[in-house]
């Protein structure tokens, strides 16, 4: 798997968990089912780490799509795009051909991860 | 959720009888490893990246012998349950400090709405202290899915 895109994903997911414990509905509902929920500062610490092993022009792209779409990349399935349901014309034949390489969506720009 | 629903998560695929593992950082190992070889998910370095950094958020050891490592992640297909049995236990950081012995891994794609029903009647069924105990010692997918229907039929 491409070493961006990897790290590309687990940005998106660290995203996403921080954003949630922005969230006072998720946090008490997080902590009525018996949940620890204190290390935010961690996770922000983690992502600091994580950025830093993306490149700034990628990461800037990840950055504007986020801010335009809520999310920098997209499930892949049968080669459709979820991000905007448009085929992708290149032919991919499988997870392993579609994530050894750094791919936009051409229709969205979304970054395509073959989930 | 209905009952049936939330059985229909539990697969015997899915099912670790007894972890290889001893340490909390190797079962979350030992259960990406089986997401990827099962495919549930194409890589297992990037669910471990994640359920590691969703441990530094707060354990998520419940107490009683009963972890529930769970996180939403676009490296998830659907809503996957992973069920583990370490009957020696292993310590999880838990607040009671008991020792872990089954530990239900949850992970699901951003959007599911199964997720959190599904989290929730999870740890309705594992407040039942009857339950608990049962589930406590069980040794195969046969008895811990007849523990499981029982209590969704008693309800
Ligand atoms: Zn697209």
């Amino acid at each position: 798997m491409n070493d961006i895109l990897q790290n590309l994903v687990i940005l998106q997911d660290l995203d996403e968990m921080i954003s949630e414990l922005n969230n006072d509905e998720i946090i008490t509902q997080q902590e009525e089912m018996g949940f620890e929920i204190n290390g935010l500062e961690k996770l922000i610490e983690a992502r600091e780490e994580l950025i830093k092993r993306i490149p700034l022009e990628i990461f800037n792209h990840y950055n504007r799509v986020r801010s335009r779409y809520g999310r920098a990349i997209a499930p892949v399935r049968e080669n459709i795009c979820l991000g905007c349901f448009i085929k992708i014309p290149t032919q991919i034949s499988s997870r392993e051909m579609g994530n050894q390489v750094l791919r936009n969506c051409e229709n969205c720009g979304r970054y395509l991860y073959w989930v | 959720m209905l009952l049936e629903q939330f059985l229909n998560f539990f697969d015997s695929d899915l099912f670790i009888e007894d972890f290889t593992s001893h340490t909390k950082k190797d079962i979350i190992k030992e259960i990406a490893n089986l997401l990827e070889t099962t495919k549930k998910i194409f890589k297992a370095e990037i669910i471990i990246d994640l359920l590691e950094k969703r441990e530094q958020l707060g354990t998520t050891a419940i107490g009683k012998g009963i972890a529930i490592p769970h996180c939403r992640s676009m490296a998830a297909k659907e809503l996957t349950v992973i069920v583990g049995l370490k009957p020696e236990g292993v310590d999880f950081d838990a607040p009671d400090h008991h020792p872990i012995k089954i530990v239900f891994v949850i992970i699901a794609p951003p959007q599911d709405v199964n997720y959190l029903p599904f989290l929730g009647k999870l740890v309705e069924l594992l407040r039942d202290e009857t339950t608990r105990k049962r589930l406590l010692r069980v040794k195969s997918f046969k008895g811990f899915k007849k523990v499981i229907t029982e209590f969704l039929t008693n309800e």
